[in-house]
């Protein structure tokens, strides 16, 4: 025998027309197989309604305020450690990176100085660069604008990120707000 | 939502942890009910609802006001709990994690009655935990919160008609587990009377 779409009907929501009301209900009579369906849900949804609601264990506000302030805890020991970490990876790869570039000769004091000339050597270079720079401007008033432009932002976006990174730090070691 | 529920969630937005904990005072019923029905067990369930409070409390921000605040958290538990039963890969009410044995409570009015509503609860969470998770959220949303299917296709982030063929497939499955435990229990109350002969 065709359960369908007598079984459909029973299984879903939907609000049916008269005629499939009647259809239906002439079909459960018949058969056995969508008659025991149709009681078994019925007996199912009114059984629900019979359940008790389960309730939490007394207490419920305060074990969650003792949790949060758990959890707000191992997130900023968490947030400290990243920083911790982090720090010190950078330190490291700088420490590293210097070595690496000494490690025939390394020497605290001869880093340094090397470290000292490399950047007046370099600090000659900008002001190489910077005369050459000028003349060019002279010679070339038209870009006068569109350099200044470019130097007020890169020095704009330097301050800005200085700040940013600045700020961050102290943020991460200010304790949390613990509420109002 | 009433009135004061409103001010406590203005205020909780606005970084009012008082106020959170009057809202988790309020809505602690609702949501520790959806997690039991999901995960089967009052100790799980209590965890559940407290890390889903937990969870709302860091996104109350991204709150819309315009929605309900119970639908909201619901959805939270709802998508907290389908993750928890897909993590531990298990049936969220194992046979084992079921006492095999109800003993009726003595001291209750009607302990035969008493007996037959555990039997039976034990039965219904049984029925839930074999089903998906994701249907047995949208079972327990439909029954035990009266959600309809456009609240549930909300609070699971699916299609209307994706709720609806999850309703029909676990309204099926539940009605043939339901005859089958029936025919268990009729098989088990004949058999004592039952000669070995026949």
């Amino acid at each position: 025998m065709s359960h369908q779409p007598f079984e459909k009907w029973i299984f879903s929501e939907e609000t049916l027309q008269p005629d499939q009301q009647h259809a239906l209900e002439s079909h459960l009579e018949t058969c056995k197989d969508c008659q025991q369906l149709d009681s078994a849900l019925k007996e199912f949804e009114l059984e629900i309604h019979r359940q008790p609601s389960p309730m939490p264990a007394p207490g419920f506000t305060q074990r969650w305020q003792t949790r949060l302030a758990r959890v707000r805890q191992q997130r900023q020991r968490q947030r400290l450690w990243i920083f911790t970490l982090s720090s010190f990876a950078l330190a490291s790869l700088i420490i590293l990176t210097l070595f690496m570039l000494n490690h025939s000769q390394f020497n605290v004091f001869y880093a340094f100085g090397n470290l000292v000339a490399n950047f007046s050597q370099l600090a000659g270079r900008i002001i190489k660069v910077w005369s050459l720079s000028r003349s060019l401007l002279r010679s070339v008033p038209i870009l006068i604008p569109v350099l200044f432009t470019f130097g007020v932002g890169s020095l704009s976006a330097t301050g800005v990120l200085i700040f940013t990174w600045f700020s961050s730090i102290i943020k991460l070691y200010q304790p949390v707000k613990e509420g109002v | 939502m009433t009135e004061q529920e409103t001010l406590w969630i203005e205020q909780a937005r606005h970084g009012n942890d008082a106020a959170f904990g009057f809202l988790v005072e309020a809505f602690q019923k609702p949501i520790f009910s959806l997690c039991y029905r999901m995960l089967g067990n009052a100790r799980d369930a209590g965890d559940a609802a407290q890390e889903s409070f937990i969870r709302a409390y860091r996104y109350i921000k991204k709150y819309d006001p315009d929605r309900s605040f119970g639908t909201w958290l619901l959805s939270i538990a709802s998508h907290y709990c389908i993750d928890r039963i897909r993590k531990r890969k298990l049936a969220t009410v194992s046979m084992d994690a079921l006492p095999a044995e109800i003993i009726p409570d003595q001291s209750a009015p009607n302990p035969e009655k008493e007996f037959r509503r555990e039997e039976k609860e034990i039965l219904i969470q049984k029925m839930l935990s074999d089903l998906k998770p994701i249907d047995r959220a949208a079972v327990v949303l439909r029954y035990w919160h009266d959600y309809s299917e456009i609240d549930i296709a909300n609070s699971l982030d699916l299609t209307v008609s994706a709720v609806k063929s999850r309703l029909y497939r676990s309204r099926q499955s539940l009605a043939k587990a339901w005859i089958s435990s029936e025919n268990a229990n009729s098989l088990k109350e004949r058999r004592p009377y039952e000669s070995p002969a026949f």
